[in-house]
């Protein structure tokens, strides 16, 4: 398959070649103009900007460009150069990243599976690009590049000898704001490309090496602009074929750039050059044909049941397969965008639990294809409990579904009714004999099982949510936990294992110490060649002998 | 006892939290007055690879992170030999290397297959995780720190406030600075995986810079910075306890507030 024929890698090429150059012109008078410090801040700011716009139910580019021109704007009124600039700019970041905690915080105690967004705002996301980001950051872009492009002469007047400048009429006070809102907006849309805390990548290190190559001002804008754009470039060309995290390839191609910058100047613009024709030549990633029907499940848990359905009639290839890979926050590489593109079926969980998911859905059209979303077959809406394979009657419809979707609906029913015996019974003994029996945990991924067996979860919701999502619980709800566990209130402690947090396995020490019997539980399948209901009916039994047999 | 320090984990936290601002408070009154803020929020990031990297290895965190910072201290020390602080190319070199290392950082975490958790715990910390051992190990970094500074501080000072005078007079100014970035870079290693990277530059930049808008007196200047430090870390985790939202958004917004209020007082 060739690069450009997927939608997201065109997508990526083109909005973030215009990032890129936007910020290879900007960075040129940044890092001329010493203003590094204040660009980080506003990647910070970025990021706080980011979140709270998401938040407020806003554009979140809009929000970051708003509040980047906003403080870019602050800090011109702050003044001063050197140090008490630097001090100022520092404890005002450090506070607006606190902010942004604050948000973040809020946002995933509110909404489910937001581990996504703090870390895709933090670290770009430019292979899942939204269709609102691509047309909003390319003319922004080109809009900053023209913008600058006219005041550079002037600019860099100002920069280069101030007093004489100002003394010959250039209006200093008008330009350096000009200056500061095209820092903040070319923050702004880095944030898109490569993240709150990577920016430097295109607006630091590629200005840096063409300062280092040459001093000429126009020669040294364009090989800023040049540097970045093949960064961008090269760096996504590498991330299609060894499926590391495209920031980091653009990151370590820019800084290659000024490794070389410091030995040898002319060699970097060859090498760079020579690298991308290299990259966009190399032969393509043969497709799959074998005749089957591909599924293509966004979790293993899924693929399992997909495969048992499915029979040797379909071929299934599981997205997350890794288990210490946390579904929530997967971050799918192109690799996974190609299996998505090529699918025949795809079974993604839904309710916020695999955003990516969807949106490498969206990303890659396909007529024909059809997709199981099984959130929305079981009524489960975004903000809800996403851990649905752990509830019998949700899986059971899914057994159901599946048949009737692969036009093997005989298989299907016998699955269930066979395949499926050991699970059910194991789950009504613990109907029968614990009905009513007060249990804890630590994540919401036990709370179906919870109602599905009939025990009495009473650790606070809010708690299970926030270990889930990963994020801090409250300290009230932390102390009613310990509560719990220390007057021995919970006859059974369940813990995630694929999760254990210090937080997580602090209080599972805890319990043990007071003799409270300790049953872990799995996000997906341990081991992971296991079958769905060999894995669940385990950790059935083991909830089962916990309980007292 | 208050019903604030009746769990172990607020009183691990407040014992950390007060080390921990104690030695911010003494290290960042020089990192403000060299004018290294932005050296010192580059050495608290880059924690964040080392971290991941310790983790993708599966070997101590306080390994990985000791390592990190450590290098970043000798490669912001050695692009910056030649330099003055704050010249636009040490700028530059700095900012290219936290970009790599936050990239790195990101690369580990994808490749160890870690979530979305232990990204944020690197980055923002789990004030209200900590371990005793968490406690003991700060104490020894703490008094480590504090220790190495007081030896340095009064030939530091100097330094700090007149580098071409202190050199004349024979004092070893490179070697100094030198010594000075390690121990913040050490400091920083030990006590990130404890509060994270934003706190620790919160409380390394804004009460000390707050401080030096109360008093020029250097030993007053200290003992307010410090003051400044621990009351902002005691009442952010008052307030965390009492009201449910993340410590560092406390921490970081009182640090800020009495930063301003400094100012303010200074205006008037």
């Amino acid at each position: 398959m060739n690069i450009f024929a997927l939608e997201f890698m065109r997508i990526a090429f083109v909005t973030g070649g215009c990032i890129a150059v936007a910020a290879g012109l900007v960075g040129y008078f940044v890092v001329l103009r010493n203003q590094v410090f204040t660009a980080d801040a506003l990647g910070h700011v970025a990021f706080t900007g980011s979140v709270g716009g998401v938040l407020a139910g806003i554009n979140l580019l809009l929000s970051a460009l708003a509040s980047c021109v906003a403080v870019a704007l602050a800090i011109g009124t702050l003044g001063g150069r050197g140090r008490g600039r630097d001090v100022a700019i520092g404890t005002v970041f450090a506070w607006v990243l606190g902010v942004g905690v604050l948000f973040l915080s809020v946002y995933t105690t509110t909404r489910s599976a937001a581990g996504n967004l703090g870390v895709s705002v933090l670290f770009g996301s430019i292979l899942s690009l939204q269709p609102f980001q691509v047309a909003g950051s390319s003319l922004a872009s080109i809009a900053t590049c023209v913008v600058l492009v006219l005041v550079a002469r002037p600019l860099l007047f100002l920069t280069v000898d101030p007093d004489v400048a100002i003394a010959r009429g250039v209006p200093s006070g008008a330009l350096v704001a000009i200056f500061l809102v095209l820092v903040a907006v070319t923050v702004a849309l880095a944030v898109q490309a490569v993240g709150a805390l990577l920016i430097f990548a295109l607006l630091v290190t590629p200005a840096a090496a063409a300062q280092n190559i040459t001093s000429r001002p126009a020669a040294g804008l364009v090989l800023s602009a040049a540097i970045a754009l093949g960064a961008v470039w090269i760096g996504l060309v590498l991330a299609f074929y060894v499926s590391w995290p495209a920031s980091f390839l653009i990151t370590a191609v820019a800084f290659a750039a000024y490794l070389a910058s410091l030995v040898r100047a002319r060699a970097v613009a060859v090498a760079m050059a020579a690298l991308l024709v290299a990259g966009c030549g190399i032969g393509s990633p043969p497709a799959g044909s074998s005749g089957r029907l591909h599924v293509v499940a966004a979790e293993n848990f899924w693929g399992s049941i997909a495969a048992q359905v499915g029979g040797g009639t379909v071929s299934v290839t599981t997205i997350i397969n890794n288990p210490d890979a946390d579904p929530h926050d997967y971050d799918p590489t192109p690799a996974d965008a190609r299996a998505i593109a090529q699918a025949d079926y795809v079974i993604v969980n839904g309710a916020g639990y695999d955003p990516w998911a969807s949106k490498l859905l969206d990303a890659n059209p396909v007529d024909g294809r059809k997709v199981l979303d099984i959130a929305k077959l079981a009524g489960v809406r975004d903000g809800d409990n996403p851990h649905m394979w752990y509830s019998p009657t949700i899986v059971q419809r899914v057994i159901l579904k599946m048949g009737t979707d692969l036009g093997l609906a005989d298989r299907a029913q016998q699955l269930w009714s066979d395949g499926f015996a050991e699970y059910r019974n194991t789950i009504a003994i613990i109907r029968q004999k614990y009905s009513g029996t007060p249990v804890g945990a630590t994540e919401s991924i036990f709370a179906y099982m919870a109602q599905g067996t009939g025990l009495d979860l009473i650790t606070p919701s809010a708690y299970l949510n926030a270990i889930s999502e990963g994020a801090d619980p409250s300290a009230s709800d932390k102390a009613t936990v310990i509560n719990q566990i220390d007057t021995k209130q919970i006859r059974v402690f369940v813990f995630n294992s694929q999760n254990s947090t210090p937080e997580v396995q602090g209080l599972v020490d805890r319990a043990r110490a007071r003799g409270i019997p300790i049953v872990s539980v799995t996000e997906t399948l341990v081991p992971a060649e296991a079958s769905f209901q060999a894995w669940q009916t385990a950790e059935l039994k083991a909830l089962l002998a916990a309980l007292g047999g | 006892m208050p019903d604030l320090l009746q769990y172990q984990f607020m009183q691990n936290a407040y014992a950390a939290g007060t080390l921990v601002a104690l030695l911010a408070g003494v290290a960042g009154y020089f990192i403000v007055l060299r004018g290294q803020s932005f050296i010192a929020h580059t050495l608290s990031q880059i924690g964040f690879p080392g971290a991941a990297a310790a983790a993708l290895l599966h070997i101590s965190p306080v390994a990985g992170l000791l390592a990190f910072c450590g290098a970043g201290a000798v490669a912001i020390g050695a692009a910056g030999r030649d330099l003055d602080a704050g010249d636009r190319r040490e700028s530059a070199a700095v900012g290219s290397i936290l970009a790599l290392a936050l990239g790195l950082g990101i690369l580990f975490v994808r490749l160890y297959g870690g979530s979305a958790q232990s990204v944020y715990a690197f980055l923002f910390g789990t004030i209200l995780g900590i371990t005793q051992r968490d406690v003991l190990l700060t104490v020894v970094v703490v008094l480590a720190g504090i220790g190495a500074l007081a030896a340095i501080g009064r030939p530091l000072l100097f330094a700090s406030v007149d580098p071409v005078v202190a050199e004349a007079r024979g004092v070893p100014v490179r070697s100094l600075s030198f010594a000075f970035l390690l121990v913040v870079a050490l400091s920083v290693a030990v006590t990130v995986q404890i509060v994270g990277t934003l706190l620790i530059f919160a409380l390394l930049v804004a009460p000390p810079a707050a401080a030096l808008q109360l008093t020029a007196h250097p030993a007053f200047g200290v003992i307010a910075s410090v003051a400044l430090s621990v009351a902002v870390t005691w009442a952010g985790l008052a307030l965390a306890y009492y009201t449910d939202f993340p410590v560092g958004f406390y921490i970081t917004t009182l640090a800020f507030g009495v930063y301003a209020g400094a100012r303010l007082r200074r205006a008037l």
